[in-house]
């Protein structure tokens, strides 16, 4: 199993999914400064992907400074402020821009895509708070 | 590990079970031959027949099977089979083969020896038998390889063998029909040539087929050999007129080294004597005071094999050979008139025939002929005189004898 | 150094091309997907490069060595697993890796076990006793104890479940190491080699369609979804990489095979006036159905 939740989909960059992945776990706290980092081998094998590309992506979040190469451990999350804001915002962003772009071809406008995202906000709060009462 | 080896344990271990059944064929037939050598003319007919059919149906066609089984496991026609993506090269797979070919011509010697040994065969006469059974499973081998080695499966080798079978009977149906000499007033030697030299293609087609297939897996190659070579081979047997020059000396069935076999005159007294066993079933004095000893002999069956055995159709039993009842009382003997019963027994490295020999006390027991011969053979033998010291031989004071004139 | 190399293969079948002109080049350390329609030439191509069929013409390189001239030095450096290869079916399991095992100099006994182990392959069983999916694991399982440099699989997932499948691939992956490992997969199972793929190669009607690195592949195919306002779109003389273009009322569709953010940018400029445009990227298996079905419309392969 991986330290940070992820699905790969078809169609998109497996590259770009996984450091999306990976930051938004670090941002959100899921992955914490220091946790150790699964080996190329093991992304590989786990996300089924070609190592090559796991390869790239360590690379890739090393270079970014989301992880750092340790001698005798390997990889580790690399320790950094916690995640602002606006960062996390930016981590929505492809979220959010599958929601523009499902409301567009359904022809909704921007204030009914607003309305919508307020109702399901306030049904899941309730959600929540269904649970925590029982 | 030698990595041949490894290819060909792997085949035998593959083949285990077949091989046991031949074996036991073998031994079967080898206990059958044996048993009907000491039954009487109507008791031996089952184990006759039993023996027949082991030796010249099942047994030949078990080997040939055998063959097949050995090639059908790694395939060498176009196509995907498991051997070609491993580092095997067709030499390698070639040489293990050949050399599990070799060991099942080796395993109906390796039954017969300790039965050859029993019948007291001693070394001279072991190197010629052990040389006649690989010499047939090597026939059946030899016939059994092309077609293997173009099939590319088991069941393809069974359709081209069925083909082959159709084929020969065509060709057998043809031969009358084409213009040239017919089978009968072909003489022996040319005979005994024909089959030497349809050998001779088959063995280099064989080769060819077999190398081409290893190494090149050009099967339409091969077939066009294979149908080359049966062309040939039926043209040789058809039109080949025979050539001074591939004279080859038609084998005499019988050794001509010079023998000497005894043994006592009653019911059921056998020696066995360098290979040659002689029984005797019955002794009845007959009651026109002849004596009739029934006979069932047997003796090793070197040069009989294809093309050798096409040249001995014509040849009849040996004339080297005279049976003597010999008294141990008064040293008198009686000549038998040799009656050999044409039924021939090929077994296990041996041939089992009978003889009835009828003595005449009248004609050769100078002085008186006792009324009740069973007293006069209780001191009897019977003597089995062979090859060259039969013309040397000669009764004790009677004249000698017509037979050793010839 | 290009561990498979065709240079303008080809290969006759009766009085056709089951190959023609066909050229690709697979790097080491790479995974090459060969992808293409059923009677493509996929297994023609493979066996080719196995030297189980010989070329009529043009050459094909594997491991540095003429394909007619690959023997066991090459074959135990490769691995083949295919769908049509029949194995020794008489065998048990641990008899066929007993089998296979002195061939290999590099074979490697841990590793064999924990394959072995991984797999859940019964060892005592009779190879013709596993199902289709236990048989194709065999298959693997001895191609890869002895750490090849060249894994060859024709259609190694078709007849699979899917956990089946994923298995077969953690096999596939628990053996690599980079660089020194080369994996040439034919499937038509595209969705689960747009995952493993560096490269991929589309054959199509015995020719090479394209070649090229993945990420291009699917960086440069985008579907295009226009809705129009009040401007006609100017739809003359389209660009040759536009596929299956279609205009249904304010709504016009197109598959851009030659997509990039400069181009996109002035053609929705000039074509689309006043107009909204949506654009997806496409899975691999859509960019395989899309240039399949734009093949079978064109009368001569175009331009793709």
């Amino acid at each position: 199993m991986l330290p940070f939740a992820i699905r790969l989909e078809l169609g998109l960059p497996i590259t770009d999914q996984i450091l999306f992945a990976v930051k938004k776990a670090v941002v959100g706290g899921q992955l914490r400064p220091g946790d150790k980092f699964p080996s190329v081998r093991v992304l590989s094998q786990e996300l089924k992907i070609n190592p090559n590309t796991a390869h790239k992506v360590v690379a890739a979040l090393v270079a970014q400074g989301v992880l750092v190469t340790t001698p005798a451990v390997g990889s580790v999350v690399a320790a950094r402020e916690p995640g602002g804001r606006v960062e996390k915002a930016e981590l929505l962003g492809a979220e959010v821009e599958r929601l523009v772009v499902e409301a567009k071809r359904l022809g909704l406008d921007l204030e009914a895509v607003l309305e919508a995202v307020e109702a399901h906000w306030e049904r899941f709060n309730q959600g929540v708070r269904r649970t925590t009462a029982k | 590990m030698n990595l041949t080896f490894h290819i060909a344990l792997k085949d035998v271990y593959r083949l285990r079970w077949a091989l046991l059944l031949w074996v036991v064929t073998i031994a079967s037939e080898l206990a059958l031959a044996s048993i009907q050598a000491t039954l009487d003319v109507e008791g031996h007919v089952p184990f006759y027949m039993s023996a027949w059919t082991l030796g010249n149906i099942f047994i030949p066609v078990i080997g040939y099977g055998l063959v097949m089984g050995l090639q059908d496991d790694d395939p060498v026609t176009e196509g995907d089979a498991f051997w070609m993506t491993r580092p095997i090269t067709g030499g390698r797979l070639l040489s293990a083969k050949a050399l599990v070919l070799a060991l099942l011509c080796l395993v109906p010697v390796l039954v017969c020896v300790p039965f050859w040994l029993s019948h007291d065969f001693g070394l001279a006469l072991l190197g010629p038998s052990s040389a006649e059974m690989l010499w047939r499973q090597g026939l059946i081998s030899l016939l059994a390889v092309p077609l293997a080695v173009v099939s590319s499966s088991g069941a393809k080798f069974v359709t081209n063998t069925l083909i082959g079978v159709v084929t020969l009977l065509g060709l057998a149906l043809l031969y009358p029909l084409l213009e040239g000499s017919s089978l009968p007033e072909i003489t022996a030697p040319v005979l005994v040539q024909k089959g030497w030299l349809i050998l001779a293609v088959w063995l280099i087609a064989s080769a060819a087929i077999a190398l081409n297939q290893y190494y090149r897996r050009r099967t339409k190659l091969s077939a066009t050999i294979l149908l080359a070579a049966v062309i040939a081979c039926f043209a040789i047997a058809k039109w080949w007129h025979g050539s001074g020059a591939l004279r080859t000396a038609t084998a005499t069935p019988h050794a001509s080294a010079p023998q000497l076999t005894e043994v006592a005159a009653r019911a059921g007294a056998t020696v066995v004597l360098k290979g040659r066993t002689l029984r005797i079933l019955s002794v009845i004095p007959d009651f026109s005071s002849m004596v009739m000893i029934e006979v069932s002999e047997s003796e090793p069956d070197t040069a009989s094999a294809f093309p050798r055995s096409l040249g001995q159709a014509a040849a009849g039993s040996s004339a080297q050979e005279h049976y003597l009842l010999v008294s141990q009382d008064d040293g008198r003997a009686m000549t038998a008139e040799v009656t050999r019963n044409p039924e021939v027994l090929h077994a296990g490295g041996l041939r089992y025939f009978r003889t009835t020999l009828v003595f005449n006390p009248s004609r050769d027991l100078p002085g008186e002929v006792p009324t009740n011969m069973a007293p006069w053979l209780e001191d009897a033998v019977l003597v089995k005189v062979e090859g060259r010291a039969a013309g040397l031989f000669r009764l004790k004071g009677a004249p000698p004898p017509q037979a050793s004139r010839t | 150094m290009n561990v498979i190399e065709t240079n303008d293969l080809s290969r006759r079948y009766g009085r056709a091309d089951a190959l023609h002109g066909l050229s690709l080049s697979v790097p080491a350390g790479s995974i090459f997907a060969f992808i293409g329609p059923n009677g493509a030439g996929k297994t023609t191509t493979i066996k080719v490069l196995m030297n189980l069929l010989e070329p009529s013409g043009g050459a094909a390189r594997v491991l540095g060595v003429d394909s007619r001239k690959l023997g066991p030095r090459e074959r135990e450096k490769i691995g083949y697993v295919s769908e049509n290869q029949k194995l020794p079916d008489w065998m048990t399991v641990r008899q066929l890796l007993d089998y296979c095992r002195p061939f290999y100099p590099t074979w490697d006994r841990g590793l064999e076990a924990k394959l072995l182990n991984q797999f859940e392959l019964p060892p005592d069983r009779k190879v013709r006793q596993l199902s289709r999916g236990m048989m194709m694991k065999a298959a693997l399982l001895i191609s890869l104890p002895y750490r090849p440099k060249l894994l060859v699989l024709d259609e190694p997932f078709s007849g699979l479940d899917p956990l089946v499948r994923d298995e077969f691939v953690r096999g596939m992956l628990e053996v690599s190491q980079q660089s020194e490992w080369t994996i040439f997969i034919s499937s038509h199972d595209i969705n689960e080699v747009e995952q493993l793929a560096d490269r991929v190669g589309l054959i199509d009607g015995g020719r090479m369609q394209f070649a090229e690195p993945i990420e291009g592949l699917m960086g440069r195919f985008r579907r295009v979804e226009v809705t129009l306002g009040n401007a006609e779109p100017d739809l003359l003389s389209p660009p040759e990489g536009w596929l299956e273009l279609e205009r249904l009322g304010n709504q016009v569709r197109f598959v851009d095979s030659h997509y990039s953010p400069d181009a996109f940018g002035s053609y929705r400029s000039e074509r689309f006036r006043d107009s909204e445009a949506i654009v997806s990227p496409m899975k691999l298996r859509e960019i395989f159905v899309t240039l399949a079905k734009s093949k079978r419309e064109r009368s001569a392969s175009g331009a793709l």
